[in-house]
């Protein structure tokens, strides 16, 4: 005989239930010589029991026995775990057809008639296990494949277009509504559901593919019963089946929603900004470059704006990013109306054009694209009405913050006919309207252009001027006017460049302040006073007190106190020998820092003056709560009080509110007795100017302090 | 009736040599030890249906005989008792003590071929 342990695998285990003792013997040896293994009982109950405990590859069963019998045994086994496909041959007479139904009705496989033949039972048996494993094998694959088009959210049907029969999967139901059924000459069943604007345009081409016998693939909108919408993707091809001539539309229905969604997201990441949802660079350059296409060869003019909020990275730093975003998204807002009313401002008409667009590119740079102008001037309109917009207040947690912003604009054809040549150009043009004094816009010019190649350069030289100490102090002495002596020094810092000689602070600052560069310049100046006091010192002029200009950068950054008092220890200096002075504007810009940063400097016994006073916009209350040991006014004004009236009652008012303050002042641009005359008149306390020094260099200005050790200039 | 001569079926003989497995005791001895054994107990069971009228027992014993019998190739006493059987699944008691007549010495005849057949198995 055959045996199926040849197979290697395990030999599957056979039970057999039947009373008569017998005929078990006999059936247990011609199983075990097929190659089974064989377990007994000769009733249904110890039956159940070896089935529930052991693992059961077939069953044959007879029918009569005492307890329970096979019929019984044959249904609660298709009621027990495993028990559902395990085959079951049940062994009745030949001549008992009523068993027979009844053993099919329980549930039973197969039978066998008594006497069973040995010769072919294992055959028997062995086809009956094949055959439940080919099925189980199909039950499992069908599982698999309804999982995984579950997970793929994948449906299947089969249209027999002839005959009319239609089949499908539920995930076609589902999403078509379309369902087993018979189906002929229409296609309404399976686009019912299709969005109205997709719905002509998919009967045409599925009915051509049907028509040619040819594949389609399709994606459309489908509306669900239960409300929604899903976007589903189907392919189908049609064919002629060869057996029987008929054409039959074959196909998957899948529902995309999750991946369209994914995927809408994925570009939106990739070409919009997080923040306010604008567009970002990416799409700047790509929908420029289409205005521009569109613009090519008519008379229409495509605008660029590049726009800056000033002072926003301080914003964004003292009222923390959520405020900053808050306030990026108010921005984005009011830009995009601006173009919304842009019409409305001409009167012309009220609608959007198309090409226009707003677009943000990283931190507070804006840009906004305007198409269809008939001349570069109406941009202008545009772009005060932008301003305008942005100049409104932005309530932030409860506080009302003014912003104001820069703009530059290039235009297409004249600036450039290029995306990154007009975003370019507009940038420089922005560049340029920030440094004639912010809040304005600026178209570009090929003056800017050359400005702009100015600038670079200069701040290449600028780098290079840090790394060669290029840089030097002057200082210009500060007289008491009382008295009449020296009372100290504001040391100014002056760049020798080697080729182009000294150049003015009013040129390289700015750009210093722009790039940056003014943190490590402010540190090279902060040391540099060390050095050359220190230097004097040695020489025995030991009284010379000196104040260092602190810029808006050094400012804001922690690290000014340690700074400040680490150079002074490094040249073993007390703390008196240094005074700092600030912009008023640089303090009111976020006061309660300032509060705390003066404190801080004050704790360490460094003295603040208020530089430039005057020409900021400080209030009183905030004035007080400086602590402060005086304030500097402004030269202009010094300059012009003898003959403008204005100036002269400016001076006058800050002196006194000064006094009132109990705050020192130093008049700056003392230039004549004249002066000189009408500041000790009204109780000024220093005078600093032309009339006592220039700023002299540091071997000169030491001479200078030896040459008036008594009084340099008394009133008359 | 004289059962002198029963033919056991050399058909079921046959089959039963048929699954000898080669260097094992033999099946045909094992069969006819397990026939005597359990005709004696059907018998019996028989016996005592027909005698307390329990249909299901007569039934069943007569349906269990005709099995056993039939392993052995006792062909007539497999008709006997599916006489039996038949009657009573039928529900007739009398018609089963009527096929139950003669049981007896057909029993003894089979019970004497199936000890021939040991012997010349074991010789």
């Amino acid at each position: 005989m055959n045996t199926l342990a040849a197979s290697g695998a395990e030999c599957p285990v056979v039970l057999v239930v039947d009373d008569d003792m017998a005929a078990r013997l006999m059936t247990r040896i011609a199983l075990e010589e097929g190659g089974f293994e064989v377990l007994e009982a000769e009733d249904g109950v110890p039956a159940l029991e070896i089935f529930r405990t052991h693992k059961i590859d077939v069953v044959l069963l007879d029918v009569m026995m005492i307890e329970l019998d096979g019929f019984a045994v044959c249904s609660s086994i298709r009621g027990m775990p495993h028990g559902e496909h395990t085959p079951i041959m049940m062994m009745t007479g030949l001549d008992d057809t009523a068993s027979i139904n009844t053993a099919y009705d329980a549930g039973a496989t197969d039978f066998v008639t008594k006497p069973i033949n040995y010769g072919v039972l294992t055959h028997r048996v062995r086809y009956m296990l094949r055959a439940a494993r080919v099925a189980d094998e199909l039950r499992r694959s069908e599982t698999r494949l309804a999982k995984a088009q579950a997970m793929a959210k994948l449906g299947h049907f089969h249209w027999n277009v002839d005959s009319g029969l239609f089949e499908c999967s539920s995930e076609v139901e589902r999403l078509t509504g379309a369902r087993n059924a018979t189906i002929i000459d229409e296609l309404s069943p399976l686009v019912s559901r299709v969005h109205p604007d997709d719905r002509g345009e998919i009967e045409t081409r599925l009915g051509n593919a049907i028509a040619a016998n040819e594949a389609v693939q399709i994606s459309c909108r489908v509306t669900l019963p239960q409300g929604g919408t899903a976007h589903i993707h189907l392919e189908a091809a049609c064919a002629v089946e060869p057996d029987t001539g008929t054409r039959v539309l074959e196909g998957v229905v899948q529902d995309v929603t999750e991946r369209r969604r994914l995927e809408g997201l994925a570009h939106k990441l990739a070409y919009f900004d997080t923040v306010t949802g604008l567009p970002n660079r990416t799409t700047l350059r790509k929908d420029l470059g289409q205005a521009i296409a569109r613009a090519i060869g008519t008379e229409a003019v495509v605008a660029v704006f590049s726009l800056d909020l000033d002072n926003f990275k301080r914003i964004n730093d003292t009222l923390g990013r959520d405020s900053g975003d808050r306030l990026l998204k108010t921005v984005a807002e009011r830009l995009t109306t601006c173009l919304r009313r842009r019409d409305s401002a001409y009167g012309v008409r009220a609608d959007v054009r198309a090409g226009d667009f707003v677009a943000r590119t990283g931190g507070d740079e804006f840009y906004v694209v305007l198409t269809e102008f008939r001349s570069a001037e109406e941009s202008a309109v545009v772009a005060r009405r932008m301003l305008e917009a942005i100049a409104q207040p932005v309530n932030l947690g409860g506080e009302d913050l003014v912003l104001s912003a820069t703009t530059g604009i290039s235009v297409y054809p004249v600036d450039g006919t290029t995306p990154d040549l007009l975003i370019d150009r507009a940038d420089a043009a922005k560049n340029h309207a920030k440094v004639e004094g912010r809040g304005r816009y600026q178209f570009y010019t090929s003056a800017i252009n050359a400005r702009a190649f100015e600038r670079l350069s200069m701040e290449n030289n600028l780098r290079k001027a840090l790394q060669q100490e290029q840089f030097e102090l002057y200082y210009q002495p500060k007289i008491d006017i009382r008295s009449g002596r020296f009372a100290g020094a504001e040391a100014l810092v002056r760049w020798r460049h080697p080729d182009l000689g000294l150049v003015s602070p009013a040129n390289f600052i700015p750009i210093a302040e722009e790039t940056g560069l003014i943190v490590p310049l402010g540190e090279w100046i902060i040391r540099a006073a060390c050095r050359d006091i220190a230097q004097w010192r040695s020489q025995g002029l030991s009284d010379v007190r000196v104040a260092v200009n602190i810029s808006a950068m050094q400012f804001a950054s922690a690290e000014l106190p340690l700074q400040l008092s680490a150079a002074l220890a490094e040249w073993k200096l007390p703390v008196e020998v240094m005074e700092v002075e600030l912009t008023e504007s640089l303090l009111m810009t976020d006061t309660e820092q300032s509060i705390s940063m003066l404190a801080e400097l004050r704790a360490l016994g460094i003295d603040v003056w208020i530089d430039d006073f005057g020409t900021g916009y400080s209030s009183l209350a905030y004035l007080r709560r400086f602590p402060i040991a005086g304030v500097k006014v402004d030269q202009t004004f010094v300059r012009e009080m003898d003959t403008n009236t204005n100036d002269a009652a400016i001076v006058a008012a800050v002196i006194a509110l000064a006094r009132s303050l109990n705050l020192e002042v130093v008049a700056e641009g003392v230039e004549s007795r004249l002066h000189l005359a009408a500041l000790a008149a009204q109780q000024c306390d220093y005078a600093q100017g032309y009339l006592y020094s220039p700023p002299l260099p540091a071997a000169a200005f030491a001479r200078w302090v030896n040459e008036h050790r008594g009084p340099v200039a008394k009133v008359i | 009736m004289q059962h002198t001569d029963i033919q056991l079926d050399p058909a079921a003989i046959a089959a039963l040599r048929a699954l000898q497995v080669p260097g094992r005791p033999s099946l045909v001895v094992r069969v006819c030890d397990l026939f005597e054994t359990s005709t004696a107990a059907l018998v019996g069971e028989l016996a005592q249906g027909l005698s307390s009228n329990d249909l299901a027992l007569v039934t069943r014993a007569a349906h269990t005989l005709k099995s056993s019998s039939a392993n052995v190739g006792a062909t007539d006493l497999a008709n006997h008792a599916k006489a039996i059987e038949h009657c009573g699944r039928g529900g007739d008691l009398a018609g089963c003590h009527a096929a139950a007549a003669g049981l007896q010495a057909l029993l003894e005849a089979t019970l004497a071929a199936i000890a021939a057949l040991r012997r010349a198995e074991s010789a």
